[in-house]
């Protein structure tokens, strides 16, 4: 009984620890942002690293997500709903749910573990210390510029990835339903809210924060030896993929019901 | 001149440093040998805070740096030190000069001539200067050792940390860069902390060697006099006996 009431006393303890560390390097990354422009050249080279490592996917993934998209909203459109009404449906959840998810979650696979696996070698192989010694800032070095480049490069990738999707999600409907292009229009004209394509991006740059710091945490604190960066990096693609769906519904209540 | 204090440090339940003093003077090279393990590098860590010590007084030029914070440090400390790495810890997704360059443009805001004029200087120091656009992957042990020691010159700091320098170079790297740390000590007068355990080496270049044992500083004594100590686990160690009363 005492054994395990000191467990649980100590798993407390690392849980309110860990919190407390990650709030602390979010703190410092965004105080670190008024630094900017001493980093722009690794800024700019983080945006293209980011954008170039996970368009390809994120074009695939888009298209399927459409595609899927459009054959469930198109099987709705049977019985008495006017089919002109699927590119509202295929649009509004796109662009509020589905969209920035899916994103969220791929790229919280590719950069999160990116970014952990990097600076947990890097921690493993002293090069942290090495920065360090020469009294510069790992978090302002090596997060910073990350976070600033996803803060941008997330929702432009899911500006892209709405676009890919929307178009992809009609031609499903118009291979299962016949819907024509006009139609469709229609559809989401009909149903278009600005308010939607700013929660849209809002959930794009909340998840491009929680993505680069679910890494560089677990990437900075990462144990000695290989097996310590793998760890590092599970956890990171872990926490990043929580993060999403927190933040998610966060914006989702803020945007629609506060 | 670093005066050091009742250091203490531990990890978890593992006391490794257990109330260190020791002096470093300016312009000298001090060798600190030890066992494997038994917190060398804790301690020149621990000068310049990259790992915390528990307790103890750590004062570097007159300037009591203990309870300093991290901004302190890279604004007050570090700017003096330079630390060589046992694996050179180069960043390896930047050149040889690259590397240099960083270390120069970040915090020192050197224009570009500066740094330039910098780097090669420090390459040329240490007989690199054809290998600035190499990446550290490919370069050799020795290489990377004298790349490091380049990095670590180009700020010029006053005091240099070695952590053992020559392990895992062959007798004539290890006495090139033994040469070399002693040039640097004599031609650009920065003080010198090396840990190591090359006692031959250490002997050679060094002004005097200290002993860390079970936490403490055992002896400390000049480099020529090392065969005159009466102190047997300093005796034992530097003629390659096994030390029995180690925990």
């Amino acid at each position: 009984m005492k054994k395990l009431i000191e467990n649980i006393g100590a798993y407390t303890i690392s849980v309110f620890t860990k919190i407390g560390t990650i709030t602390i390097l979010i703190y410092q990354s965004l105080i670190s942002i008024l630094k900017a422009p001493k980093y722009i050249p690794q800024i700019v080279e983080q945006f293209i690293y980011i954008g170039r490592r996970s368009l390809v996917l994120v074009i695939v993934i888009s298209i399927f997500v459409g595609l899927a998209i459009g054959i469930e909203v198109g099987f709705q459109m049977t019985g008495f709903t006017p089919h002109w009404m699927a590119g509202g449906l295929i649009l509004r959840t796109i662009l509020i749910d589905i969209g920035p998810l899916t994103l969220g979650l791929v790229l919280s696979g590719r950069i999160s573990a990116g970014i952990a696996s990097e600076l947990g070698t890097m921690k493993v192989t002293e090069q942290i210390d090495a920065l360090r010694s020469l009294a510069i800032d790992p978090v302002e070095y090596l997060v910073t510029p990350r976070l600033i480049a996803a803060m941008f490069a997330v929702p432009t990738l899911l500006i892209f990835s709405n676009f890919i999707s929307v178009y992809f999600g009609y031609y499903s409907c118009h291979m299962t339903i016949n819907l024509s292009w006009n139609a469709f229009v229609k559809g989401l004209r009909f149903s278009y809210n600005s308010k939607d394509i700013i929660i849209s991006l809002i959930k794009a740059f909340t998840f491009g924060i929680a993505i680069v710091i679910s890494g560089a945490f677990y990437g900075l604190n990462s144990q000695r030896g290989a097996k310590g960066v793998g760890r590092a990096t599970t956890q990171a693609v872990v926490l990043a993929s929580i993060m999403v769906f927190i933040l998610s519904y966060l914006v989702s209540l803020i945007m629609f019901y506060l | 001149m670093i005066e050091i204090h009742q250091l203490y440090k531990s990890f978890d339940k593992l006391d490794v440093l257990r109330g260190i003093d020791l002096n470093i003077n300016d312009g000298e090279i001090l060798s600190i040998i030890g066992k494997s393990g038994v917190g060398k590098s804790v301690l020149i860590k621990s000068i310049i805070n990259l790992i915390e010590p528990d307790s103890g007084r750590i004062i570097i030029d007159n300037i009591n740096v203990t309870g300093f914070s991290e901004k302190q440090f890279n604004k007050i400390i570090r700017p003096k030190f330079s630390y060589v790495f046992q694996n050179g810890a180069l960043w390896d997704s930047l050149t040889v000069s690259g590397n240099i360059d960083l270390a120069l443009q970040i915090e020192r805001r050197l224009d570009v001539k500066e740094r330039k004029k910098r780097i090669e200087e420090s390459l040329r120091m240490v007989e690199l200067s054809d290998i600035k656009d190499v990446y550290p992957d490919e370069l050799s042990g020795g290489m990377l050792k004298r790349a490091s020691i380049a990095r670590a010159i180009a700020t010029q700091p006053k005091y240099l940390l070695y952590d053992e320098p020559t392990t895992g170079l062959d007798p004539v790297l290890a006495n090139v860069i033994n040469t070399l740390i002693k040039k640097l000590n004599e031609e650009l007068g920065i003080t010198s902390i090396i840990i190591t355990h090359d006692i031959a080496g250490a002997t050679k270049i060094s002004n005097r060697i200290s002993m860390l044992f079970e936490g403490k500083i055992i002896l400390t004594c000049p480099a020529d006099e090392i065969k005159n100590q009466d102190n047997e686990i300093f005796n034992n160690f530097i003629s390659g006996k096994v030390i029995l009363n180690d925990n």
